[in-house]
């Protein structure tokens, strides 16, 4: 039985999976619209996490608290109409708390597998830098690999298993920092920064009359089957072999980049292409253009790029004026 | 420093080990990365010393320059538009070797070439060197692939040394000086690069600097031998001994640049001399020569001989030119004379040949030069005659300068018009006659070893002249010094005339009236000469004109002699002192710029006036038209105000062409941007005409061309629709849709592997139209205020 399966209560009632480009593009507006109704004022952030997710790609927040992560997070986790589970990274979290294990069951005289919080479709992990390097380790081999393995039994996680990471940048004190190959796992680092004026006006607002303070759980737009379609119908855009060209030079921009000590790696490039691919799809093309490229470079670029991480943006600026984009 | 090819390219001489790697991993590296021109601007600059040398080398200096530049423009835009193409590594890798190979062979077969059809020629070494450059410049260009760029400026080190060692000239050792900054500048860059890409490498490499030690080594020698040639005047010509040149001590080459002994250049032998030359030795040789007599007699025919004569002269054989030699040196002695009347001399036309024509003389120094042999100073109406009683001339010393003996003639600024000292050389090669070819205002004369004040004298005519020989010895070099003169003071003031005659009836029609006396009136009298009259040299008098001067003012044309002969009466019947000067005119369109000399021929035989302007100081003029006056040492400000006075009267003769042309080109200036865009609107749509892509295609260009024209071009980092996405924000409403459409069609027709489909044609023709009426100048100028701000959508 696999996990999708085993979570199939969850899938909401009338939705039936997208067969044609139009009905592709209603979901999508759809999930747009649950994601922005969440996160209030933050159009462009919305637009790079559906990319992230029809990309398969794991997502990373870089951000102060209280900025909305968790909130945007739940959001997916309902949107997609996956079962959604929380880690919260403590230093004495250990690698079978977040994986599952094997427990002895007294009556049946067995061991009997309880399953972590891995095995869900929409992950997050709060403070992950809190955690200690083996516990992380664990969580990356899930994210990569898409599986589990304990006690030499391999179990298949989801297959439209998202994790959305959060990491402190202001407290460093008792904080593992992730190293950089391990950063190399996400597809994008996300800063959500302040909302504008207007928008915290608005978000005051909707929280009038709310006991609790916290909004109510979005519909789910789509079910999991239908997001891994998505993601297959993604995977199908197509990049000409220009495109592809440009591509390559950027990659090869940013290992020649006096400032980078560690270039962008063959599967980072993957992972950009994929990101890419979802952007152009997003925007309603089947193929990508050095836009989709250019827009997604930064957040593809940030997380994956080592050196001063205030000096980033700058950077990539300068990737992407190193290369002349392709025309004729 | 910004990042340069160094550090981008995959393969470095340090790591190569990891370069072969990358570059297996990525076989379609391209070349994208910023070339480095100082590597060329270096390679350049040695080309320029090269150029130079082969411009100096060269029978004429401006045509062989002007193939140079070309040589090595062409090569530079044929190896940029390789480069271009290059697709990836190893494609630029081919075209570089193919550019190379081009380099080398192209100045061998051009060479082949002009042998066999144009005649002119290069040497040997020379050749080489423009191979040694032209490949130099190649690999500059493709400097992008590792080593080349290093590699061409080696070899344009090496190249800058020969060219400087092979030029006399200060111009190779400028050159030097700015290559020998600009390479250390060069070096400097180099072993940065080497630094950077070692920390982003992180690996601890091989740290000996082989490059930058073997071109610093250049360097250095190259800065030393600048040094050398600079402060020795030349000695390290030895050095030639280290390179190939052409030509040598043991045979003759036609082509060769220089060589001794059979060569072309000659030396001075101190003792055992094989051969003779004008150059300064010791031996004089005496040889069958003509006489100046002959000269004239051959170029303007002989004077009719009285009937009386003629047996005697029959008489004598027609081949015996050595009695014919004697008995005009009998003549020279006793009294001459200068016949204005001459019979015409029929004389078949012949191609010019400066190589092989004999040459009376050669002259070194500053050309066009009148040469005066001989003066006279009486005219009957048909015959000029030495004066009665000679002229008293000045006495002559010897001053030794420099260890050389100099014959002063006169006292140095003893008129107002003198203005510096111009010397001269005068190489005796086929003129017999012991007077020396005198420039004006002669002052002093240097023979080699000449130092007796008796062997040197003045004729009667008022000439210098060796008194105690014969003739000079043939290849004697005589080194003349000369005043340079400024007439202006004269064209102020008029000057004290030798006496005072009336004006004839006969000058009243033809002479300038209203003239001061003066200067100015004498230049009128030459001016008019100069204007109305024809030389012919084939139009003499008739043998029996009696006043040649009436003759020639009727007939309006005549030879030399008759101009001058008629400027000469006519200045004395102005009361003007003037004489007749019989000589040399050593003309610049003989210069020839290998041996730095000019030749004086046959037929540059010349008659002259002089005038007296008080005193013993006469000034030549030159009343032949076609014969440039003697040249005035002017002052900048005379010079300044010569050339404006030239270019007012340029332009008040071309006042009409002038107007018309400003207004043309403001009115073009004005208009530019109207006529430019409807001219790229024009090719647009003709264009457009072949395809809905190549309509398309056509109107990005023409955008693109817009956005140039406003000085706001699309960045390279920027997509067709991202940067022209801005101009939506201020198109018209009814507009904006189609505009946004053809942004969506130029993204599929750039970037979507389907293309455009041709059914679509109206469309898309309606978007371009459109597109084409939003990028007005306005709209741009509007949305492109600030290039920086992003414009992406």
């Amino acid at each position: 039985m696999t996990t999708s399966q085993a979570i199939k209560q969850n899938v909401p009632v009338g939705v039936k999976s997208p067969e044609s480009p139009c009905q592709h593009q209603a979901a999508i507006d759809g999930l747009r619209k649950s994601l922005q109704a969440a996160l209030i004022g933050k159009d462009d952030i919305v637009e790079m996490v559906l990319a992230c997710l029809l990309a398969r790609g794991h997502l990373l927040f870089d951000d102060l608290p209280g900025l909305g992560k968790t909130t945007l997070a739940k959001a997916v986790a309902h949107a997609v109409g996956g079962h959604f589970a929380r880690v919260q990274c403590t230093p004495d979290l250990l690698p079978t708390d977040i994986t599952g294990f094997n427990m002895f069951d007294q009556k049946t005289r067995e061991f009997e597998f309880r399953r972590g919080p891995v095995f869900s479709d929409v992950l997050l992990a709060d403070e992950i830098n809190r955690a200690t390097p083996r516990t992380q380790s664990a969580l990356f081999e899930a994210m990569a690999e898409r599986q589990v393995t304990i006690d030499n039994q391999t179990y298949p996680l989801s297959h439209t298993f998202f994790v959305i990471a959060t990491q402190n940048p202001v407290e460093s004190h008792g904080a593992y920092p992730l190293p950089e190959a391990q950063l190399d796992r996400f597809a994008m680092k996300l800063r959500i920064g302040y909302p504008d004026r207007r928008s915290e006006m608005n978000m005051l607002a909707a929280n009038i009359g709310s006991a609790d303070g916290v909004r109510g759980e979005t519909e789910a737009v789509i079910c999991p089957q239908q997001l891994c379609q998505l993601q297959e119908h993604v995977a199908k855009v197509s990049l000409t072999e220009k495109v592809l060209e440009y591509l390559v030079d950027l990659g090869a921009a940013t290992r020649e980049h006096k400032e980078i000590t560690l270039g962008l790696s063959p599967r980072g490039l993957i992972i950009w292409q994929r990101i890419a691919q979802a952007r152009a799809h997003l925007r309603g093309r089947d193929f990508v253009t050095p836009d989709d490229i250019q827009d997604v470079a930064g957040p593809v670029l940030e997380v994956r790029l080592a050196g001063d991480f205030d000096a980033a943006p700058r950077i990539v600026e300068e990737i992407l004026a190193a290369v002349p984009v392709p025309v004729f | 420093m910004t990042a340069t090819p160094w550090s981008k390219l995959p393969a470095c001489e340090t790591n190569v080990d990891s370069a072969v790697g990358k570059q297996d991993a990525y076989p379609t590296t391209r070349l994208n990365s910023t070339p480095r021109y100082d590597t060329l601007l270096l390679v350049l600059i040695a080309g320029a010393a090269l150029t130079v040398a082969r411009a100096s080398a060269a029978w004429s200096p401006t045509p062989m320059a002007v193939r140079a530049i070309c040589e090595l423009t062409v090569i530079v835009v044929v190896s940029l538009v390789l480069r271009r193409r290059a697709k990836s590594l190893p494609q630029a890798q081919g075209f570089a070797a193919i550019a190379v190979c081009a380099a080398v062979v192209y100045p061998f077969a051009a060479e082949l070439a002009m042998r066999w059809f144009a005649g002119g020629s290069e040497p040997l070494e020379i050749l080489m060197l423009t191979s040694l450059q032209l490949t130099a410049v190649a690999l500059a260009v493709f400097c992008q692939i590792p080593r080349l760029g290093g590699s061409a400026v080696l070899l344009s080190s090496f190249l800058l040394l020969f060219a400087t060692t092979i030029t006399s000239g200060r111009t190779g050792l400028v050159l030097g000086g700015i290559y020998g900054v600009l390479v250390l500048w060069w070096l400097m860059g180099a072993y940065w690069d080497r630094i950077a890409g070692a920390f982003v490498a992180s690996k601890v490499e091989r740290r000996i600097p082989v490059r930058v030690s073997v071109i610093g080594g250049m360097v250095i020698v190259l800065l030393l031998l600048a040094g050398l040639i600079g402060t020795t005047g030349g000695a390290a010509v030895a050095l030639q001994g280290f390179l190939p040149t052409s030509g040598g001590s043991r045979w003759h080459d036609p082509h060769a640049r220089s060589g001794v002994g059979d060569g072309d250049a000659m030396v001075a032998a101190k003792e055992d001399a094989m051969s003779f030359g004008p150059v300064e030795s010791e031996l004089f040789l005496d040889s069958d020569m003509p006489t100046l007599y002959d000269v004239f007699s051959d170029m303007y025919g002989e004077p009719p001989q009285p009937k009386k004569n003629q047996e005697r002269n029959i008489g004598l054989a027609p081949g015996e030119v050595k009695e014919t030699e004697q008995q005009i040196a009998k003549n020279e002695r006793s009294g001459r004379e200068f016949s204005a009347v001459r019979r015409k001399v029929q004389r078949k036309p012949q191609p010019l040949d400066d190589r092989t024509a004999p040459a009376m003389l050669y002259v070194v120094g500053r050309v066009p030069l009148h040469l005066a042999l001989e003066r006279f100073d009486t005219f009957d109406g048909r015959v000029w005659t030495h004066a009665d009683a000679p002229e008293e001339q000045p006495s002559i010393r010897i001053e030794s300068q420099n260890d050389k003996p100099w014959a002063y003639l006169m006292r140095v600024g003893s008129s107002s018009i003198y203005r510096g000292i111009e010397p001269h050389a005068v190489k005796i090669i086929n003129l017999k006659t012991n007077r020396f070819p005198s420039p004006p205002h002669l002052t002093a004369i240097h023979v080699d070893k000449v130092d007796q004040p008796d062997f040197f004298g003045w004729t009667d005519d008022g000439v210098a002249c060796m008194p105690v020989r014969e003739h000079i010895p043939q290849l004697t070099v005589v080194h003349l010094r000369s005043q340079g003169v400024n007439l202006q003071p004269l064209r102020g003031a008029s000057f004290q005339l030798a006496n005072n005659q009336k004006i004839s009836e006969r000058q009243a029609g033809s002479l300038p009236h209203e003239e001061t006396r003066g200067w100015r009136q004498v230049e009128a009298v030459v001016e008019r000469l100069r204007t109305d009259f024809v030389h012919d040299p084939s139009a003499p008098a008739p043998d029996d004109c009696q006043d040649v001067v009436a003759h020639f003012l009727e007939a309006k044309r005549g030879p030399a002699y008759l101009f001058a002969t008629t400027a000469a009466m006519l200045l004395r019947e102005l009361g003007y002192q003037t004489r007749l000067v019989t000589g040399f005119y050593a003309d610049e369109n003989r210069y020839d710029n290998r041996a730095a000399q000019t030749a004086v021929l046959a037929e540059d035989v010349h008659v002259w006036v002089e005038v007296s302007i008080g005193g013993r100081t006469w000034v030549p003029i030159e009343p032949t038209p076609g014969y440039q006056p003697p040249t005035e040492a002017l002052t900048w400000r005379q010079w300044a105000g010569n050339a404006m006075v030239a270019c007012v009267a340029w332009v008040k003769r071309n006042a009409v062409n002038i107007l018309c042309g400003v207004a043309l080109a403001v009115l073009l200036f004005v208009t530019r941007r109207a006529w430019l865009d409807a001219l790229a609107v024009g090719v647009c749509r003709l264009m457009g005409l072949r395809s809905v892509r190549a309509r398309l295609v056509w109107t990005i260009r023409l955008l693109e061309w817009r956005a140039w024209l406003m000085g706001r071009s699309r960045p390279r980092q920027s997509t067709v629709a991202s940067w022209y996405g801005a101009l939506s924000k201020t198109a018209p409403a009814d507009i904006r849709p189609a505009l946004d459409e053809f942004l969506q069609w130029t993204d599929r027709l750039l970037y979507a592997p389907a293309g455009i489909d041709a059914a679509e044609h109206t469309v898309i023709d309606a978007a371009c139209r459109s597109a084409v009426s939003a990028s007005t100048r306005k709209a741009l100028a509007s949305n492109f205020l600030h290039p920086t701000a992003s414009h992406r959508r």
